[in-house]
């Protein structure tokens, strides 16, 4: 009898591995926002496998330019379908010219949880995917990827979860200027909160466009949701930073349901995810026509 | 005795005697004043100074408010409160009107939050709705789910001890992922005096729930019930 107890609940806890590996992931992480952020800060930004993982600037002299804004592919799958479809069939591309219009997603932006587990696998496949779209990407970090010690593997990979980066000439109508934040804890910690507020204060007001992305957004609808910012006061705080100094846009991901609205003349965007059941999925592509700043909601029907 | 009927006798006899022996002051009328320094690992430190009170003026109501000040505005947050008992005894309705300021990020946050609460001997659960508004901010409103769960760890005649999982109190109504873990002691000086002295943390939200502690606080009060 005891030995049939026994085998049960081993055979109980190898069947629930999976649910153990996430609950586990879910109550505790090997990192903190503060280590972090001064763990990015010592990273370098180019890819040193020669595609620009981050480059400090994206090139452009058009007056006229768009790029694409996704989230939450979790893939579980070496596959990555719903990736997959989006970078084939939804990037405008050269060999995929959406409008006929010679006009080209001239980068690519993910706002985290790209990998489900935090496994070092999920990571390589994803990198070998956006890779292989042959143009800039990047990506910041959500907290599934900070699963299972994920960032370890994360900062092995991808490396850089906090900087900024350009597109155009500071000065110059199109200009834009963007901020990838670490919202992996639902908290910025304070490093990382007075490097924003450092940063914002020397770039406002010199450039036409500033765009704020990460993964935990600030606002839900869903009553019941449990995933947002946690501290109010911190969130107080980042919308007044946001009014103050001048951003257009804060994308964000996360709670995987659409929500848009705005505060005190900034937006605030949360795109629903990629590849996940029961929620519609969508990504967002911003277009950017001298100082005229636009986006346009996307929705990827289910297969 | 064997080792099993006197850890069985023994917690026979705290559950019949709790209600004997536990905390009973003359009033459930009182004023409060406390002390609260916070450090949040994001924000920095603050020091404020809370005052509240209750008072019952009925059997089944009691009505109560309070205010706070961090010395950055008068008041920062100042709350009203209804509350209704006894029907049945083990069930409490309340419903808190809430105002924060918040100066420096020229926010003003009001919120109500009705909740219904189980009242026994052991444990208290307090469940309700979360309905916040950003002054002047149309879009700026959210709903949120506000929950509270309290153990009697100890509770004997001058003194108690407490272990509360919230989010939310008379002061704060926060995100459903804002658990705070609080420590509540309550020293009974005399039938009018009270010493209260509460140590809490709050988790990060989802993952690092116990890895990344965003904030603690510790405080420092003292109550007086009247007769």
């Amino acid at each position: 009898m005891k030995k049939s107890l026994v085998l049960i609940v081993i055979i109980l806890l190898l069947s629930s591995c999976e649910m153990l590996s996430m609950l586990s992931g879910f109550i505790y992480t090997y990192s903190d926002p503060d280590q972090r952020f001064e763990e990015s800060m010592t990273m370098a930004y180019d890819d040193p496998d020669g595609m620009s993982l981050l480059g400090t600037a994206v090139d452009t002299t058009a007056a006229k330019y768009q790029f694409l804004v996704f989230s939450d592919i979790q893939g579980q799958t070496t596959d990555l379908l719903q990736l997959k479809e989006v970078l084939d069939e939804y990037r405008d591309s050269p060999t995929n010219d959406i409008n006929n219009d010679g006009l080209f997603d001239l980068f690519l932006f993910d706002l985290g949880d790209s990998s489900e587990h935090g496994y070092l696998e999920e990571y390589t496949t994803y990198k070998n995917m956006m890779d292989a779209t042959g143009v800039p990407w990047f990506q910041t970090l959500g907290n599934h990827d900070l699963y299972n010690d994920g960032w370890k593997q994360y900062r092995q990979v991808l490396g850089k979860t906090v900087f900024t980066f350009e597109v155009g000439t500071k000065g110059e109508t199109g200009s834009m200027f963007l901020i990838s934040l670490d919202t992996a804890n639902s908290s910025l910690g304070m490093l990382q909160m007075d490097w924003l507020e450092e940063t914002l204060k020397r770039e406002s007001g010199l450039w036409d466009h500033i765009i704020v992305l990460t993964h935990s957004q600030f606002f839900a609808d869903p009553i019941l949701t449990v995933v947002q910012f946690t501290d109010t006061e911190e969130i107080y705080k980042l919308t007044y930073l946001f009014k103050t100094y001048g951003v257009d846009i804060f994308f964000a991901g996360h709670t995987h349901v659409w929500n848009y609205r705005t505060l005190n003349d900034v937006e605030y965007v949360t795109i629903p995810p990629l590849e996940k059941a029961f929620s519609e999925d969508a990504i967002v592509r911003v277009t950017v026509d001298g100082s005229n700043l636009s986006w346009e909601k996307i929705i990827i029907p289910d297969n | 005795m064997t080792p099993k009927p006197f850890i069985l006798t023994l917690l026979l006899a705290s559950v019949v005697s709790m209600p004997l022996f536990a905390l009973d002051m003359n009033s459930s009328t009182f004023l409060s004043s406390s002390n609260q320094y916070t450090y949040n690992r994001t924000l920095g430190h603050e020091d404020e100074f809370f005052f509240f009170g209750e008072y019952q003026f009925a059997q089944d109501f009691t009505v109560g408010g309070g205010f706070s000040t961090a010395f950055n505005s008068f008041p920062e947050r100042f709350f009203v409160s209804f509350k209704v008992n006894n029907h049945p005894s083990f069930l409490q309705y309340s419903v808190t009107f809430l105002s924060r300021d918040f100066p420096d990020y020229e926010i003003r946050e009001n919120s109500i939050y009705p909740t219904i609460g189980l009242l026994t001997r052991f444990f208290e659960l307090e469940v309700g709705l979360g309905f916040r508004f950003l002054g002047g901010i149309p879009e700026g409103g959210t709903i949120s789910t506000q929950y509270k769960l309290k153990f009697f760890l100890l509770n004997f005649k001058k003194y108690q001890l407490t272990y509360t999982i919230k989010n939310f109190d008379n002061f704060y109504a926060a995100n459903i992922t804002a658990i705070s873990h609080n420590l509540d002691n309550m020293i009974k000086i005399n039938d009018n005096w009270m010493l209260t002295v509460g140590l809490g943390l709050r988790n990060a939200g989802q993952v690092g729930m116990s890895s990344f502690y965003s904030a603690f606080y510790g405080s420092v009060g003292i109550r007086y019930y009247l007769d």
